[in-house]
């Protein structure tokens, strides 16, 4: 019985925008995009790619990627291809799932649709059979017009899209609460560096913290406990970002207190408030944009692998649904 | 803290140089003339910009070392981040809103209010 795995990556996010291959195009092309992309890297580790080895252990070839929302019509193309399992993963959250079972659970109860749930409702994975496909529905989602059978999962969990969960994530990480490592060479009790990370030597660095490659960190500056500062970030000089996340390609200017918080460019989301401001007007941060990004990116996707798994094949393939564009992607 | 008079300076947001030296001037008079708080109202400002947060830091610089209690009303959730994130928020007590700045045990239970005629009054429910 074939099975055919499906990712969704929310909100009509660039899905072609490999954030470790071309990290000029992603800074240019994520400029103007919501906070919280699921594909912002979390202690230097793209959440797809965990996903991915997930659903290789499964057995399958290849899965499909593509963004925004998919209608049951568009799945329903790909089931009379002769797919008669689609597994469908919104990329909307970190789970430590063992897809195996999913599946197992999904044989057992013969419901067409199985919906993975944790403590706190729905993690955006789901399987469905070809017979859920059948009915016509153009406007539906992929998984309302049937019964959904919960599979509970009890295990790790963490939904990206929240702010709040995903600093949390970053902890757990980088304690080893859950299966996710830094993605960088541990200097440290609890401290993890990337390539090339340019770190003055009256800097402080309280562990747990990452920071990412190609990140600069000047005088004076103290970063963690519980920290990241994500890959291409500036940090000036006598800044402190305690129990907080920045994201890629973010400067920092000189003298700020950056505790309890996201920061993303100029965005700043302050936890504790649940505010978001905009440092920008002030002149306390920006996204940095290099040469390369002022170009407009190429809509083509790329063919090369990804440096952490050169096993990793990224083919273009047309979509037979349609407008829905699809990413083939060998595992 | 007893019973005492309380100066109100708006802030002047998005202002232009003469206006930020007419507020440090207020501020620097408010805290010569009394020891009464003096509580400088950002609630008319969207947003800070970078002239705004070096107004205010160069407005506490002024008072600092002196008897007088300078409070900040944030007016907005975002204004009350930037303080935080500038280090503002450490140097002196931030509050919400008048309101809360006013309930708070350091200004007192019952005050009475001066707005200098210098700049705008400042949008406040009541005294």
């Amino acid at each position: 019985m074939e099975l055919g795995a499906f990712v969704v990556v929310p909100g009509g996010e660039d899905f072609t925008a490999i954030h470790e291959v071309q990290p000029d195009v992603v800074a240019a092309s994520q400029h103007s995009r919501a906070m919280y992309s699921s594909r912002k890297p979390i202690v230097g580790n793209d959440v797809l790619q965990s996903w991915m080895q997930r659903i290789r252990k499964l057995g399958v070839q290849s899965l499909w990627l593509t963004s925004g929302s998919v209608t049951r019509s568009a799945l329903g193309a790909f089931a009379r291809q002769g797919i008669e399992r689609l597994l469908v993963i919104k990329l909307s959250s970190y789970a430590e799932m063992d897809l195996t079972d999913l599946f197992r659970f999904h044989c057992e109860r013969r419901h067409p649709v199985t919906e993975a749930h944790d403590s706190h409702g729905e993690l955006g994975v789901s399987l469905l059979d070809n017979l859920a496909l059948r009915a016509d529905g153009e406007n539906s989602s992929a998984t309302t017009k049937f019964e959904q059978v919960p599979y509970q999962f009890n295990g790790y969990a963490k939904r990206i899209s929240s702010a709040t969960e995903r600093q949390e994530l970053v902890g757990d990480a980088l304690t080893g609460a859950c299966a996710m490592q830094p993605f960088g060479k541990q200097i440290g009790d609890q401290v993890w560096i990337g390539e090339d990370v340019n770190l003055d030597s009256s800097a402080r660095i309280i562990g747990p913290t990452y920071i990412g490659a190609r990140t600069t960190v000047r005088a004076g500056v103290t970063i963690g406990p519980f920290a990241s500062v994500e890959r291409d970030c500036i940090v000036d000089c006598g800044t402190t970002v305690e129990r907080s996340t920045v994201l890629p390609h973010t400067y920092l200017a000189p003298g700020l207190l950056i505790r309890q918080g996201l920061v993303d460019g100029s965005r700043f989301e302050h936890l504790g408030f649940g505010t978001v401001a905009d440092l920008q007007p002030a002149g306390l941060g920006s996204r940095i944009l290099s040469r390369k990004s002022r170009v407009q990116p190429s809509k083509t996707p790329t063919t090369s692998p990804l440096p952490a798994d050169s096993n990793l094949v990224w083919e273009f393939a047309g979509s037979s649904s349609g407008s829905q564009a699809w990413l083939q992607v060998q595992l | 803290m007893k019973a005492s008079e309380c100066t109100v300076l708006p802030f002047p947001c998005m202002s232009s140089s003469a206006q930020r030296r007419a507020l440090r001037k207020e501020l620097l008079n408010a805290s010569r003339t009394s020891a009464s708080p003096v509580v400088v109202d950002m609630s008319g400002c969207n947003t800070l910009n970078h002239d705004d947060v070096d107004c205010l830091l160069e407005c506490i610089a002024e008072v600092a070392g002196r008897d007088t209690l300078v409070l900040l009303v944030a007016g907005s959730p975002a204004n009350r981040v930037l303080l935080e994130v500038t280090r503002i928020g450490s140097l002196v007590p931030v509050f919400n809103s008048m309101q809360e700045a006013l309930a708070d045990p350091q200004v007192g239970d019952s005050i009475t209010l001066k707005v200098p005629q210098t700049i705008p009054s400042p949008q406040v429910g009541s005294a």
